[in-house]
């Protein structure tokens, strides 16, 4: 039992000290991004392709077609011989036809609308087997060259594209940029199929962007977690165990913060939900991240020779530039 | 001790709800209370004899200084004209700018800029003199939120204030720029901007003739195709295709040469997108771009999806 309190005395400790970053690096790009904010309406030389991938029912589509700003479109791949009863609706509704597809290996159709006020859907039928695919023939299909990559039942928020067009046009043009959202839901931002160096600034938004429909399982797990522990300590008497509770109770606290922070019309049980979701990636990338240098692995200019700290790392990459 | 137990268990569910609880009466009572603060003020704008100062200042004792400032900044984002005038003579009796002023004096970094866009959104002569004392600041965001208050309060010298600012500007910023001089009527001509040697002013040009597609613009746009600063000559190349001008020039050919590839892939889709054919784009484009060319069109988006 004592070593059970020891090692969840240091989980709390290491997911408060994680949850500190996490909300510092939300609160930082918070403040970046207030000029974003200002700008009302869009500009004309940017552009934004949405890209949903295999989307359960039309709720994607039918936010993103919500989207008031002109240069954006909403690509929507799936595959129609198995979703037939959700999708096969779209076809009559937005007036879509068959247009040429040769040049796209894998896609059974493409669908454009004939209609004016439908020509920013675009429907992409890929089978199944070719999943791994969609983001690329995404991608190709895209009119615009950034694309916003939305996974499942993604619901974008009212104002994302236009977020995004005003944070591209922030940068200046020679920069090719990747957009991911700190506290929203698995929303991609990034630079269409022609960027050949790959290379693209990095950066992180307080805006939502997306939100994920379905339960607030995570949410309800972290607010239990400190009960569970809180009824282990009281019956095993440890106060290791009264400490841990408390400490993963002011974590979650803080992303109640958070929560209440990020302006958007969903409740706060689903904004806990997604951002608690985002934290455990954030964690596990920042795991990773320190495996990756530890062993020394293949990731990059920077990766450093096997057995050559942390810390060594930072040296040389120092003096590297210094030079 | 059991009992504390269950307590302490307790306390985290409950503390989510009623945070959600009060988090959502606190907006609503905001916005609420913003609704009735635009409310009156757009009453006393819109009165046929102008308001006497005890109306004003009475607005100042019902209303705390934070919902005066939303809804001063949400009623100047959609006036114009004398609208304005009135406005800022209600900013004046009710002193809120001092509220901003001394807040951005006791600010740091990034939440002084965003002060400091909120003051811009003021317009009033009075905190052009606050604004000129953090043009000189270190930080770049608010340095340029100080230029862009000193546009709005003095817009007869706004272009004089956009060429002084020390570092380049993005689209964004044209834009912002552009939104604040016509909200405060600052006369806008792109031809002087288009022809002029500032980077920044050519910058506010380029936004202004894609904005707006002025068609006029084009031959100053062909000669900021060969500028030396490449941002520029890609934007204006981007601009000339919106406006449909003549892209099948040697300049333009040369312009594309020295371009990175995703920039020449972007350009490349906008020709798709402003309807340009496969013969008016082929002496600029590569063997390998001339295909993604010809296969973007005949996915039919030329024909459908044209703006």
């Amino acid at each position: 039992m004592q070593l059970i309190s020891v090692i969840l005395f240091l989980l709390s400790l290491v997911a408060l000290v994680g949850a500190i970053v996490f909300v510092v690096s939300w609160q930082r790009n918070s403040y970046h991004s207030s000029l974003v904010h200002q700008l009302r309406g869009g500009i004309a030389h940017i552009g934004v392709s949405a890209v949903v991938e295999y989307p359960e029912t039309t709720a994607p589509l039918v936010a993103l077609l919500e989207e008031e700003y002109p240069r954006s479109e909403a690509v929507v791949v799936t595959d129609l011989e198995r979703s037939r009863s959700t999708f096969g609706e779209l076809i009559p509704r937005y007036h879509l036809i068959r247009v040429n597809h040769s040049h796209l290996d894998g896609v059974r159709a493409l669908y454009r609308s004939r209609h004016r006020a439908y020509r920013r859907v675009v429907v992409v039928d890929l089978p199944t087997e070719h999943r791994e695919q969609a983001a690329k023939i995404g991608k190709r299909v895209a009119s615009y060259d950034y694309t916003l990559h939305l996974q499942g039942e993604s619901i974008v928020e009212p104002d994302a594209i236009t977020y995004c067009a005003n944070l591209i046009a922030s940068q200046h043009s020679s920069t090719a940029i990747s957009l991911r959202s700190v506290v929203g839901a698995s929303a991609h931002l990034e630079k269409g199929l022609h960027n050949p160096s790959g290379r693209a600034l990095q950066l992180y938004t307080d805006h939502a962007l997306a939100w994920q429909r379905g339960g607030v399982g995570v949410a309800l797990t972290a607010i239990l977690l400190p009960m569970a522990i809180v009824i282990a300590a009281h019956l095993s008497g440890s106060w290791l165990l009264f400490i841990s509770a408390a400490i993963t109770m002011v974590t979650v606290g803080l992303f109640l913060y958070v929560s209440c922070r990020v302006v958007t019309e969903k409740g706060i049980f689903i904004r806990l939900d997604t951002i608690l979701r985002n934290f455990y990636r954030y964690l596990i990338e920042r795991v990773k991240k320190i495996h990756y240098l530890y062993k020394g692995g293949e990731y990059g200019n920077n990766a450093p020779a096997k057995g050559i700290s942390i810390l060594q790392n930072r040296q040389r990459n120092h003096n590297r530039r210094a030079l | 001790m059991t009992n504390e137990a269950i307590l302490i268990a307790f306390a985290l569910p409950l503390a989510a709800t009623v945070t959600q609880v009060a988090h959502s009466t606190y907006k609503r009572l905001r916005n609420y209370a913003v609704a009735r603060c635009v409310w009156r003020i757009s009453n006393l704008i819109m009165a046929e004899e102008e308001p006497s100062d005890e109306e004003m200042r009475a607005l100042r004792l019902r209303f705390p200084s934070d919902i005066m400032v939303d809804s001063v900044i949400f009623i100047a984002e959609k006036i114009y004209g004398y609208a304005l005038y009135r406005l800022a003579l209600i900013v004046e009796v009710c002193e809120i700018e001092y509220v901003l002023i001394y807040r951005i004096r006791h600010s740091k970094g990034a939440a002084k800029a965003r002060l400091l866009s909120k003051l811009s959104a003021m317009s009033h002569t009075l905190i052009a003199e606050e604004a000129e004392a953090y043009i000189g600041e270190e930080d770049r965001n608010t340095r340029f939120c100080a230029m862009a208050t000193l546009v709005s309060a003095r817009p007869d010298r706004a272009i004089h204030y956009i060429a002084k600012f020390d570092e380049p500007i993005t689209l964004l910023e044209a834009a912002l720029l552009t939104q604040l001089m016509r909200r405060n009527g600052a006369p806008i001509a792109y031809t002087p901007l288009l022809i002029s040697q500032n980077r920044n002013l050519q910058m506010l040009g380029i936004y202004l003739s894609g904005h707006f597609s002025i068609a006029d613009a084009e031959p100053h746009l062909q000669r900021l195709i060969e500028e030396e600063d490449k941002e520029v000559a890609y934007l204006a190349l981007q601009t000339l295709c919106s406006i449909r001008g003549n892209i099948s020039t040697s300049q333009i050919k040369d312009a594309l040469q020295q371009m990175a590839s995703h920039q020449r892939f972007s350009f490349l889709l906008h020709a798709v997108q402003n309807c340009y054919s496969l013969r008016s784009c082929a002496p600029l484009l590569t063997t390998e771009e001339r295909t993604l060319f010809a296969q973007q069109i005949n996915s039919y988006k030329c024909r459908i999806v044209c703006n």
